[in-house]
């Protein structure tokens, strides 16, 4: 038994039973639009990323699915199925209080992957998962980086506050700053030398009138 | 009922007339083009300056109409190269104050971004703006463009361009890089590949493309390669947009537009997303004074103008600074 969880951009969830378990098989599928060499190099690259950098940020304390079994020919990870929705679904319908905590504790999730030398890579919330139990679940890790450089983690918090900026215009802010003080608050030193970078990018992109010098 | 647009942000300078339904009259456009390098600011201005009076006549003679049928100017107030934006915003002033209408400044990005929704009736389409100096996922939401992914270096058009110019390929170099890659032999030599969330960056790309060449690589090899990477690209994170917005149209504007292979990934990726596919017609891909007219109309339809005092030229005038007033 098979069925079709989800279609996102570059893979498709399947629903399905494994040695008596309901388990998530997630499977790159080919893109058509790409020359079949740089295709095939991208979805091993980016399934053997997946599997090694969930499983780290698991073990550094960050909400992830298991992984149960990685097929890089085939492109695919099978992997626990977590009961939950997309925080990109459920986020306006929280209070403004909820919304703050979740935030603060997505700041927190993200200092922890940071301090691994984790970077997400695609912190949008698509790819948050709201547990009932108030969990958050961090997924697709398949732009993930392992990397200790400032400029890349900066990039990551970069990435999540336009992702806000652009889908959740109205609240937006509100959700970034619990996000900082979640962030600053576990990673501790150092913390406002990645954000302050994240002013830096910013203003690196075209057309910004106000330059950090 | 006409409106006259001035385009004037980079190395076109063009006027088009629109009717008040926003059919184009007139699109008449004069291109500097360097000798060796890019678009030198200055010596572009220079070129403005010199053809902006024929530029006019052409327009004029294009739409059969005489500048006191004109009932107001827009010009691309930004952004752009200061001193090519200056000569348009000058001869537009010039235009509303003695005949007595309103000045429109216009953002250019808007103007392609809703020239290209005029022509492909979609409603509330992702749009991709691909040019030289711009790379953006757009999409229209409580009155404002949210960019939800751009380039965080420089844009496609410009790396093509670059590229160009390493190769020896006269200014611009997108449309030549197309044709050479055309005629390869469809081998693809391995290039960095980045993509951030729905971010993009080409400057390492472009290094290394640019190395191949010096190692002795074949041009069109090159070409060949460069196109596939960078169109993959941004293959990749339109597809993630669109995933992320689900939104069921998808909209390509800009001068890189007039790419065909470009199309031809766009378009799959739509038909992956089960969303429909539009695209500028090439012809109205590049820079031009129409698609300023045309967005002078709306702006004037929701009764906006720019004041004399206000009507200074904005280099760096984001797309997502425009408050909407329209749907």
């Amino acid at each position: 038994m098979s069925v079709v969880l989800a279609k996102g951009a570059e893979a498709t969830l399947f629903l399905e039973q494994w040695y008596g378990m309901r388990v998530v098989r997630k499977h790159r599928i080919q893109k058509r639009y790409r020359v079949e060499s740089l295709d095939k190099r991208l979805r091993r690259e980016r399934t053997i990323r997946e599997a090694r950098t969930i499983t780290a940020a698991k073990r550094a304390g960050v909400p992830t699915p298991i992984i149960f079994s990685v097929n890089v020919e085939a492109a695919t990870i099978i992997m626990e199925h977590i009961k939950a929705h997309r925080l990109k679904e459920r986020i306006s319908v929280l209070s403004s209080n909820k919304r703050q905590r979740i935030f603060n504790q997505i700041g927190k999730s993200v200092a922890l992957l940071h301090q691994t030398h984790i970077c997400h890579g695609d912190l949008t919330t698509s790819n948050l998962l709201l547990h009932a139990s108030g969990k958050i679940y961090f997924i697709d890790f398949g732009l993930a980086t392992t990397t200790q450089s400032v400029e890349d983690l900066g990039t990551d918090i970069h990435l999540l506050r336009r992702a806000l900026y652009s889908t959740h215009h109205i609240f937006w802010e509100g959700c970034f700053n619990a996000f900082k003080t979640g962030y600053q608050n576990k990673y501790g030193i150092g913390a406002s030398r990645i954000l302050r970078k994240v002013e830096a990018i910013e203003s690196r992109g075209r057309y910004i009138t106000e330059r950090i010098r | 009922m006409f409106v006259l647009g001035i385009e004037s942000t980079a190395h076109t300078f063009g006027i088009g007339i629109v009717d008040a339904e926003g059919m184009t009259l007139a699109d008449a456009k004069s291109v500097y083009s360097p000798d060796e390098g890019g678009i030198h600011p200055r010596e572009a201005a220079e070129h403005h300056q010199e053809s902006c009076l024929l530029v006019l006549q052409k327009a004029l003679s294009q739409a059969s109409i005489s500048l006191p049928q004109l009932c107001a100017v827009a010009f691309s107030q930004g952004p752009g190269l200061p001193p090519a934006l200056r000569v348009g915003a000058v001869m537009a002033r010039g235009l509303a104050y003695s005949l007595k209408i309103p000045l429109i400044g216009v953002n250019h990005c808007l103007a392609h971004v809703e020239h290209a929704r005029y022509f492909s009736k979609a409603e509330r389409p992702l749009i991709v703006y691909l040019s030289g100096g711009n790379t953006q996922l757009t999409t229209l939401e409580e009155n404002r463009y949210r960019i939800f992914g751009e380039t965080l270096d420089i844009a496609l058009g410009n790396m093509l361009d670059m590229f160009g110019r390493a190769a020896k390929l006269k200014h611009p170099g997108g449309p030549k890089i197309e044709k050479l890659a055309r005629h390869a032999d469809g081998t693809y030599l391995s290039l960095p590949y980045t993509v951030k969330g729905m971010d993009l960056a080409f400057s390492g790309l472009l290094t290394a493309a640019k190395r191949l060449l010096k190692e002795g690589a074949d041009l069109k090899s090159v070409c060949y390669s460069l196109q596939e990477t960078a169109f993959s690209m941004v293959a990749e994170v339109v597809e993630r947009a669109l995933a992320h917005t689900q939104r069921t149209e998808l909209l390509v504007t800009g001068g890189v537009a007039a790419n065909n292979r470009l199309r031809e990934m766009l378009q799959i990726v739509a038909q992956n997303q089960s969303a429909c596919f539009a695209s500028v017609p090439p012809k109205h891909a590049g820079d031009n004074g129409a698609m300023i007219a045309y967005t002078g109309l709306l702006l004037q339809r929701g009764k906006i103008e720019t004041l004399l005092s206000a009507s200074r030229v904005q280099p760096k005038w984001r797309l997502d600074q425009v408050e909407i007033v329209w749907d």
